[in-house]
């Protein structure tokens, strides 16, 4: 996956109160509306605004819940791309420090 | 994570590991003197000989000889990355630790969280 991709997932995540909300569900595992309006200092519809972008960024997807309240969970593995790109960068750095001691290895 | 919901400001302590930064780090050691090391890092004709990067430019930032340089990677076909290494002997030889990471792009932290999550 291109690095491209991941524009939608970058900016949803620049808005500090959405990083709270991610926070949040990391700490907790699903959340509701009405809990993150408790837990922020917005309203209502502001909380359901941020999730709405969450959703489209495909970072945040509803979740199975019993009762009438709708709760809200991590969609997983919706960063992978990103973590791909880590296991890439490491990879090649792996490479190129067993080539930088072949180098320095051999001049001996 | 605090949220501090006293008064009307929200205020955030501790984003790790969203606002963490550093990206890529690897090492390894070296059977050679840091200073050996070092003219391979800190030189053209010595990065010729291990680093094959050609479609990336180096503007080096900081250089501290033998234990610390810092390069910028800029190249067209991606974004700009901060490379610093560490040099530091170690009884045997050397170990360099490398550090990539791109600090306009602070999230590989969080993907790892987020893996975590997932598993």
């Amino acid at each position: 996956m291109s690095r491209d991709e991941l524009g939608p997932v970058f900016a949803a995540l620049a808005d500090p109160t959405r990083r709270v909300m991610i926070e949040s569900l990391l700490r907790d595992g699903s959340t509701s509306v009405p809990r993150l309006t408790a837990e922020l200092p917005i309203t209502r519809q502001a909380v359901a605004k941020h999730l709405g972008t969450l959703g489209e960024a495909g970072l945040v997807e509803r979740a199975p819940a019993p009762g009438r309240e709708v709760h809200y969970r991590l969609r997983p593995g919706a960063l992978r791309p990103a973590n791909a790109w880590l296991a890439q960068t490491e990879a090649a750095w792996e490479r190129r420090l067993r080539r930088l001691k072949g180098s320095v290895e051999r001049k001996r | 994570m605090v949220v501090n919901n006293n008064s009307n400001h929200l205020v955030v302590k501790e984003m790790v590991p969203v606002a963490r930064a550093e990206v890529a780090q690897t090492e390894i050691e070296i059977d050679a003197s840091p200073e050996e090391v070092w003219e391979a890092l800190v030189t053209e004709e010595g990065r010729e000989r291990w680093l094959q990067e050609p479609d990336r430019d180096i503007h080096v930032e900081v250089v501290e000889s033998p234990s610390r340089l810092v390069w910028w990677w800029v190249g067209e076909e991606q974004p700009a990355t901060r490379v610093e290494f560490i040099v530091e002997a170690t009884p045997g030889g050397t170990r360099v630790v490398v550090t990539e990471s791109e600090p306009s792009f602070p999230l590989p932290a969080l993907a790892a969280s987020f893996a975590l999550v997932a598993a």
